[in-house]
C-alpha cells in the first residue's frame, strides 16, 4: 500500500522533470553561513531582474527555475544576515550545486554591500507560510533570560497566541491548545517532554538551537501527528570551517559548548552541555534553616557530527540526554519516608540529505525518541506509591522535494512510527493502571506550493494516516492561500484538519514534570482539530513587519487524566476523560526585524473553552482552562548600542490567570469516623465551578544589559538579567489555610525583583 | 518591471476601516470584568448517612454549606425540621425508619429503630429528607454489601469491654500488620482502612520527637486511610499510618461503589488534584452509603 502510494506521488514529478527543456538549466545549491559553513534553512533567493525566486529548504537547499544559457547574479537574504549576491554562469551543462554564502549582521564587511533595485515582484521571494513566527539563534540570546539560562520555550511566549501557566512554568499554550498539542520536533525527531525543573526552563540549550520556527496553527501537510501547532527546533550543524568553543558560568548552572571542522573538513561536529548545580545551595538552606529540602539537579547534553560524504550528500547524527532528578528523604528516624522523581528525554537521530536529481532532494531518516517519567515514594522500605511511565518512539521518515518547475514545489514523504508505551501506577500493593502497549503509526503526505498567478500562491495538501491500535485510517486536507494585494501587503488564508494519535496526561493543569505520554490504543478515539486562520501582513519599510491574524480552531477528544480511576484499569479509556474545546482570538504583531534596534509589540485578544461531558471535570461543563487569557500585550526591543554593549529588555501584560473559587465551609462526612479527628476537624471548602474566578492582571518588565570585552584575548561577555525590574509580583495560586477558623484565604504570588549574573567565554 | 494593479485605494481604505471596527469590536467583547472574590453565593443543603451492615443507625445530618468568611463549629448550620426517613427498598421485613431532629446534637435519631431493626447485606435503601417551607427534597440510594471475614496477623490475643478484638502491644520496629479476609458476595467498590489513634496525647512516636522543641502540627490527625481495590483481599499496613502512641482502632470497611467513589474524591480533594468532591445526594451534595466492616485494636507503644 505504502509503495503504490510513494509511487503515485512521485511519478508526476518525475513526468515533470522530463517534459522540461533540455536546453534550460537551473541553478541550484546552499545558502551558507559565511562564518561556521552551516546552512542556513528558510533563505530567500531571487534571481535578480527576473521573477525567479525560492527559498531554502529546511537544509538550506534551492532550486531556481530553469534559465537559458548566461550569466545571472543571484541574491540570497535571510534575517539576520547581510544581503549576499554571487555571479553564476549557466550553460548548457547542469552545473553542481553552489555555495551562496552569507555573513552574519554582526560581522562587519569590509566592502558596502552593493543595493540593487528592488524588483517590484517581491513575491516571488515569499511562500504561504501562515503564522509562522521563525526566530534565530542570536535573538533567543539577546532576550532577556532568566538566572542568565537563555530559554528558547520562554523566548517563544514572547509571541502573540503564545501563553504559559504561570512566570515559572516554559510550557506553551498555543492559540488555545495544551503542551501536548503542539508538535516539538529537535532536528526532525520528536521530543516528548520539554522542561526541566518542573517547566521552569526548557530543554533546548539555547547554545545548541540554531534556528527555531514556531507554526502556530494552519501547518502544512508535512507536518502532522498534533492537532495544534509545531515547533521546529534546528541545531547546530557545527563550524564547517574552524573550531570555536563556549563556557559559560550562571548563578545555577554552567554550560559548554564546543564546535568545529571534522579533519578534511569533510564535515563538522557541535556539542553542548549544560548542568544546575544547586546542591550546594540546598545543603546549605537545609543546614541554616533546619528544614528538609530534596537533592536536585538536571543536566542535558546535545552532540551533532554531519559528514560530507559527497557535494551532494550529507550524513548527520545529531543526539540529545537529558534528565532531572530529584530525591527527597525526610521524616522520623525510625520510619523515615523517601520520594524520588525522576524524567527526561534521550534521542538519536540520524539523517541522510542528497541532491538526488537536477531538481529532486530526498531526506531519509531514522530515529529514536524515549521519555519515561518515574516516581516513588516508600516509607522505611516499604513502597506505599510507584508511577512509571516510559514511552518509546522509533520512527522512520523519508521526504522527497522536487524544485524543478518554476511554479511548483512538490513535497511528499511518509513518517513511520512504533510506539512501545508502558504505564504503571502502583499504590501500595495494588496496580491501579498498568497498560503496556505497542502500537504502529504510519503518515503518507503529499503538498505542492503552487504560484497560480503572479498575485496568487496556494499550497494545497493531504496527509493520510494508519493507527493500527484500533485500526484508524484518518484523511487531514490541508489548504494554504497567499494573495499578493501589493508587492508590501499579502492576505493570507489557511486551514484543514489536524489529527493527533498520542495524548499528554498531566496531574492538575499546567504543570509538565509528571506528564504521561499515552498512544491512543485499542479503547480510544484520536484527537482531532479542525482550523481555519485569516491573515494580514503588511510590510511599510523594507526592516517593519506588521501581522494581523484571526483564528478559530475547534478541539475533538482531547482528553485529560481521570483522576478518579479507581479500579485497575488496562486500557486509556479507564485512565482517561474525553472531551472537546474551542478556541479563537486575533493577533497583532509589529516586528523590527533589521537594524540596532530590533524588536516587537504584540497584542492578541483569545478565547478558549473545555468541556469534558458526564464528567466529574466541572460537572461536565465548558469551562476556561488555566492557560486561557483575554488579552496579552507584548513589547521586546533588542539594542546593539556599539561594540561593547547590547540592550535588551521586553514587557508583558496580560489578563489575570483563572482560578477556582472556595464558596463555602462544611464537614467532609466520613464513616465510621469522627471527623473531630481528621485533618482541620474534618473541614473542607466547597469549590465554585472551575477557573470561574480571575486574578488581578499581570504585567513584569525584565531588562539585560550585555558587556562585550575580551579575556585573555578571548571574546567574553558579562550579562547582568534584572527579572521584574519594578517587583511586581504575579498571582499564582490561591490557597485556603483550614487550619484558621474562620479559614485564611491567601494569594500566593511568584519572584519579586531577581537580578542575576553570569559570565560567557568564547574560543 | 512594474506591474499594474486594478485594485482601487478605496479598497485598501475600506479594508483597513473594517479591520479597525472588527478589532474595536473584539476589544470591547474581551473586557469582559470577571469577579476575583465570592458574590452570590446560595448554601447548598448536604445530607450524610452510612448505614453499616448490622450496626444501629443512630444518626443522619441534614445541614447547609457555611460562610467561608464565617466561624465554622459543625452542628451549627444543621436544618431543623425536616422530615427524614430510611425506607428499605425490597420491603420484606423491614418498614421505613423515621427520624426526629435532635437540636442539642444538630443531628437527626431513629425513632422506630427497635423494630426497625439494622441494616442488611444485600438489601438496597432509599434516604429522603423533605422540608417543604425550604423546598428541600434531597435522596440518594444505596446497597448495603455482605459481611466478610477477617484474619489478622499477628492474631488478636483477646476482646475488649466493647467487644473489639484486640492484638498485644507492639512497636514500629515489629513486622507490618497483615490483613486478609474473604470477598463479600455483594458488589464492592473497594476496601477503605482508617486507623484512628484513640489516644489524645499525641505522643509522636517518632525517636526523635523532642517536645520541648518540636511542635505538634496544628493539623495533626488521629486518623490516616490506606485503600485495597476491589479484586484484592491481603494488606500489609505500614507503620506510618500509625503516628502516635496508644490504642489504634483499624476498621476495614467494605465499601459500595458510590461511596469508594466519593472517599476517592475526597482523597484527591486534599492532594489538590480535583476541585470539589463526587456526592450521591440528588437535590443537594452529601453521602449516603452502604458499608460492611470489621474492626480490631492495637496499642502501639513508642521506642526511646
Amino acid at each position: 500500500m505504502q509503495k503504490i502510494l510513494f509511487t503515485i506521488a512521485v511519478i508526476p514529478m518525475l513526468l515533470c522533470s522530463v517534459a522540461l527543456a533540455q536546453t534550460k538549466n537551473p541553478i541550484r545549491g546552499f545558502v551558507i553561513d559565511a562564518t561556521s559553513g552551516e546552512s542556513l534553512p528558510a533563505a530567500n533567493v531571487i534571481v535578480v531582474g527576473t521573477v525567479q525566486g525560492a527559498s531554502t529548504n529546511l537544509d538550506g537547499y534551492f532550486v531556481l527555475g530553469n534559465l537559458d544559457p548566461g550569466i545571472y547574479t543571484i541574491e540570497a537574504t535571510y534575517l539576520g544576515y547581510h544581503t549576499g549576491q554571487q555571479r553564476v554562469n549557466v550553460t548548457n551543462v547542469l552545473m553542481d550545486p553552489i555555495k551562496v554564502e552569507l555573513f552574519p549582521s554582526a560581522v562587519q564587511l569590509e566592502e558596502v554591500v552593493v543595493e540593487v533595485e528592488k524588483d517590484d515582484d517581491l513575491q516571488t521571494r515569499q511562500s504561504p507560510k501562515v503564522s509562522i513566527i521563525p526566530i534565530d539563534a542570536g535573538t533567543i540570546r539577546k532576550m532577556p533570560s532568566l538566572g542568565g539560562e537563555m530559554d528558547v520555550l520562554r523566548t517563544l511566549k514572547m509571541m502573540p497566541g503564545v501563553k504559559a501557566s504561570s512566570d515559572i512554568s516554559s510550557a506553551l499554550y498555543v492559540r488555545g491548545g495544551s503542551p501536548d498539542q503542539t508538535l516539538i520536533l529537535m532536528d526532525h525527531n520528536t521530543v516528548y517532554n520539554p522542561s526541566h525543573l518542573f517547566g521552569l526552563f526548557s530543554t533546548f540549550n539555547a547554545d545548541a538551537v540554531k534556528r527555531i520556527n514556531l507554526m502556530k496553527g494552519g501547518f502544512p501537510a508535512e507536518y502532522g501527528g498534533r492537532s495544534g501547532s509545531v515547533l521546529e527546533v534546528i541545531t547546530n550543524e557545527g563550524n564547517r570551517k574552524e573550531m570555536e568553543g563556549l563556557f559559560s558560568l550562571g548563578i545555577i548552572s554552567s554550560r559548554g559548548a564546543l564546535e568545529g571542522p571534522l579533519p578534511g573538513k569533510k564535515g563538522s561536529y557541535a556539542v553542548s552541555a549544560r548542568r544546575t548545580y544547586m546542591e550546594p545551595i540546598l545543603d546549605y538552606m537545609r543546614e541554616s534553616q533546619d528544614i528538609d529540602l530534596p537533592d536536585y539537579y538536571f543536566y542535558d547534553a546535545n552532540g551533532k557530527i554531519n559528514f560530507d560524504l559527497t557535494d551532494k550528500t550529507t550524513l548527520s547524527m545529531a543526539g540529545y540526554w537529558g534528565s532531572d532528578d530529584l530525591e527527597f528523604s525526610g521524616g522520623p528516624d525510625d520510619s523515615p519516608i523517601g520520594v524520588g522523581l525522576t524524567w527526561g528525554n534521550r534521542t538519536l537521530t540520524t539523517r541522510l540529505r542528497h541532491v538526488l536529481s537536477r531538481d529532486m532532494f530526498l531526506t531519509v531518516g531514522g530515529a529514536i525518541s524515549r521519555y519515561r517519567s518515574k516516581y516513588d515514594i516508600e516509607n522505611d522500605g516499604v513502597t506505599l506509591e510507584e508511577s512509571f511511565d516510559r514511552l518509546l518512539d522509533y520512527s522512520l521518515k523519508t521526504d522527497l522535494e522536487f524544485m524543478g518547475t518554476q511554479n511548483h514545489h512538490f513535497k511528499t514523504g511518509f513518517w513511520y512510527s512504533y510506539y512501545s508505551f508502558k504505564l504503571e501506577i502502583i499504590t501500595g500493593e495494588d496496580n491501579f493502571v498498568d497498560i503496556h502497549d505497542y502500537i504502529h503509526n504510519v503518515a503518507w503526505y503529499v503538498q505542492d506550493r503552487w504560484r497560480l498567478h503572479p498575485k496568487w500562491e496556494i499550497q494545497p495538501g493531504i496527509r493520510m494516516y494508519y493507527h493500527q491500535a484500533g485500526e484508524h485510517y484518518r484523511v487531514d486536507p490541508r489548504l494554504s492561500i497567499v494573495h499578493h494585494y501589493r508587492p508590501d501587503m499579502r492576505f493570507k488564508v489557511a486551514g484543514g484538519r489536524y489529527s493527533q494519535f498520542i495524548h499528554v496526561l498531566n496531574f492538575g493543569e499546567g504543570m509538565t514534570n509528571f506528564d504521561i505520554w499515552a498512544p491512543v490504543d485499542e479503547t480510544m478515539e484520536p484527537a482531532y482539530t479542525n482550523q481555519i486562520i485569516l491573515g494580514y501582513e503588511w510590510e511599510p519599510r523594507p526592516d517593519l513587519e506588521f501581522t494581523m491574524e484571526t483564528y478559530y480552531t475547534d478541539m475533538h477528544n482531547v482528553a485529560i487524566f481521570n483522576m478518579l480511576t479507581n479500579e485497575q484499569s488496562t486500557d486509556g479509556s479507564e485512565s482517561f476523560l474525553f472531551g472537546d474545546g474551542n478556541a479563537y482570538g486575533v493577533e497583532f504583531m509589529l516586528r523590527k526585524k533589521t537594524g540596532r534596534l530590533t524588536g516587537w509589540l504584540g497584542y492578541s485578544l483569545a478565547w478558549t473553552q473545555r468541556r469534558f461531558q458526564d464528567t466529574y471535570q466541572n460537572n461536565g461543563d465548558w469551562y476556561y482552562p488555566k492557560w486561557d487569557r483575554r488579552h496579552d500585550i507584548i513589547a521586546t526591543a533588542m539594542y546593539d548600542l556599539n561594540q561593547r554593549w547590547d540592550f535588551s529588555a521586553s514587557w508583558r501584560f496580560n489578563t489575570g490567570q483563572g482560578f477556582t473559587q472556595p464558596l463555602g465551609i462544611t464537614t467532609i462526612p466520613m464513616a465510621g469516623i469522627d471527623p473531630n479527628n481528621m485533618w482541620n476537624n474534618g473541614r473542607q471548602v466547597i469549590n465554585g465551578e472551575l477557573n470561574n474566578y480571575r486574578f488581578p492582571e499581570d504585567h513584569r518588565l525584565d531588562i539585560t544589559a550585555t558587556w562585550k570585552h575580551h579575556f585573555f584575548k578571548f571574546p567574553a561577555r558579562l550579562n547582568l538579567s534584572i527579572y521584574n525590574l519594578y517587583s511586581r509580583r504575579s498571582y499564582w495560586l490561591r490557597v485556603t489555610d483550614l487550619n484558621e477558623n474562620p479559614v485564611l484565604i491567601e494569594d500566593v504570588k511568584l519572584l519579586p525583583i531577581v537580578p542575576l549574573l553570569s559570565y560567557e567565554v568564547r574560543f | 518591471m512594474k506591474q499594474k494593479y486594478n485594485y482601487s485605494k478605496y479598497m485598501q481604505s475600506a479594508f483597513l476601516i473594517a479591520l479597525l471596527i472588527i478589532t474595536l469590536q473584539l476589544i470591547l467583547a474581551g473586557c469582559e470584568s470577571t469577579p476575583t472574590e465570592v458574590e452570590d453565593y446560595e448554601p447548598q443543603p448536604m445530607l450524610s448517612a452510612f448505614l453499616f451492615n448490622g450496626e444501629p443507625l443512630d444518626s443522619i445530618m441534614l445541614e447547609s454549606v457555611g460562610s467561608l468568611y464565617a466561624k465554622y463549629e459543625p452542628g451549627q448550620n444543621a436544618i431543623g425540621g425536616a422530615d427524614i426517613y430510611v425506607i428499605a427498598l425490597d420491603n420484606q421485613g423491614q418498614d421505613t425508619l423515621f427520624f426526629n431532629f435532635d437540636a442539642g446534637a444538630g443531628v437527626y435519631r431513629p425513632t422506630n429503630a427497635a423494630v426497625w431493626g439494622v441494616p442488611q447485606g444485600n438489601k438496597q435503601y432509599r434516604v429522603e429528607a423533605h422540608k417543604p417551607s425550604e423546598d428541600l427534597y434531597l435522596w440518594a440510594e444505596t446497597v448495603v454489601p455482605d459481611t466478610f471475614s477477617l484474619t489478622v496477623s499477628p492474631a488478636p490475643v483477646g476482646i475488649d469491654p466493647e467487644g473489639v478484638a484486640f492484638l498485644d502491644t507492639m512497636t514500629r520496629e515489629d513486622a507490618n500488620i497483615k490483613l486478609e479476609w474473604t470477598t463479600p458476595s455483594s458488589p464492592v467498590g473497594g476496601y477503605v482502612i482508617p486507623i484512628t489513634c484513640l489516644s489524645e496525647d499525641y505522643i509522636p512516636l517518632d525517636p526523635d520527637f523532642d517536645p520541648i522543641e518540636d511542635d505538634i502540627s496544628e493539623d495533626s490527625s488521629l486518623v490516616n486511610f490506606d485503600i485495597v481495590l476491589p479484586n484484592f483481599n491481603y494488606r500489609e499496613l505500614p507503620w506510618i499510618l500509625f503516628e502516635y502512641e496508644g490504642w489504634h482502632e483499624i476498621q476495614l470497611q467494605a465499601a459500595d461503589p458510590e461511596y469508594w467513589e466519593y472517599f476517592f474524591s475526597v482523597f484527591r480533594l486534599y492532594m489538590g488534584q480535583i476541585t470539589n468532591v463526587e456526592y450521591n445526594v440528588n437535590g443537594g451534595i452529601g453521602i449516603v452509603a452502604g458499608l460492611a466492616r470489621n474492626k480490631f485494636r492495637v496499642y502501639v507503644e513508642k521506642v526511646e
